[in-house]
């Protein structure tokens, strides 16, 4: 893997995440994974929020059981991936076998909230707005591999560990991905040129 | 590619940015989380395999010992100690290779 774990970041009292994961690995030191979920539980329950379209139960259920299920596997982390990229691995397959359990479509209009109910804090603009509703149009892949690489940050390598699949597909579905919003946006900004003329 | 000045790229960079900006209130969750983590098991991968193993053979063994089972066995090891293929022998090694199998595979499986 062409990425490597370099968590650093300090708590108050001067652990590294590293050094809490090795606590909770080798002492099952639950205080220190507790400080692990204090520190990340903001990005994971936010990217997880944005993943479902702003289902903040279903989110917060989610990120619940991805911290659960962290904690049973600590023992299984090899440090070749930073432990946020290892939990959106965890995430994002959590929410897959949510998807197959409930037969939900990612982007299923019926059951999804607004995007301007989803986005309240985010669609202030116009073109923000219109990015939500640009995004819907893309297809599940397409949407992951955008929310990864943008949303959670990630490199294309880590959004292919994260998705588990191949790097050459997570680079051609952004690009896809953006054609595709491209075209959208253009759309949009017409309608728009076409209503105020 | 220069994506400076692609309109999509900096609206996609700056909704990220203000998502992951925008710090979500713990509000007891890692309390609520801490409280479902179940306690790790003391025993290693290997031990959990091990000792139920251990245990079958011991009641195996007792069990062949107490029945008419046993001797059949008893012959089995010694067809197989002077090298005898006969069914007893053959039945045995059946059954050595599945207990093998069946704990190798759950070692596996764990991983």
């Amino acid at each position: 893997m062409a990425f490597v774990a370099s968590d650093s970041r300090t708590a108050p009292a001067g652990f590294t995440d590293s050094d809490l994961i090795a606590r909770a690995m080798r002492g099952d030191d639950r205080n220190a994974f507790a400080e692990l979920v204090r520190r990340h539980q903001s990005t994971l329950r936010a990217s997880l929020r944005k993943m479902t379209g702003g289902q903040i139960e279903l989110a917060d259920d989610i990120a619940q059981e991805t911290f659960i299920l962290a904690w049973k596997n600590i023992r299984h982390f090899r440090f070749e991936a930073k432990f946020s990229t290892w939990l959106y691995r965890i995430a994002f397959n959590a929410w897959q076998s949510e998807v197959r359990k409930k037969h939900e479509l990612l982007m299923d209009e019926d059951k999804m909230p607004e995007p301007e109910a989803v986005e309240s804090e985010a669609a202030h603009t116009g073109m923000k707005r219109d990015l939500a509703r640009a995004m819907e149009g893309l297809s599940d892949g397409e949407r992951n591999a955008i929310l990864q690489c943008y949303y959670n940050d990630l490199s294309h390598d880590e959004a292919a560990y994260v998705l588990g699949i191949p790097l050459g597909t997570v680079k051609t579905n952004i690009l896809k991905a953006k054609e595709k919003m491209r075209a959208r946006l253009a759309a949009y900004e017409a309608e728009g040129k076409g209503m105020a003329a | 590619m220069n994506t400076a000045h692609d309109p999509l790229e900096n609206l996609l960079k700056a909704d990220a940015l203000a998502m992951r900006e925008g710090y979500i209130d713990d509000a007891g969750f890692t309390k609520r989380v801490v409280a479902a983590m179940p306690a790790h098991s003391r025993l290693s991968r290997a031990a959990r395999i091990g000792v139920p193993l251990a245990f079958t053979l011991v009641a195996s063994t007792v069990v062949m010992c107490c029945t008419a089972a046993g001797s059949l066995a008893v012959d089995a090891f010694m067809d197989l100690a002077t090298e005898t293929v006969t069914a007893n022998a053959v039945g045995l090694l059946l059954v050595i290779a599945v207990v093998i199998g069946v704990s190798a595979s759950n070692l596996t499986g764990d991983a």
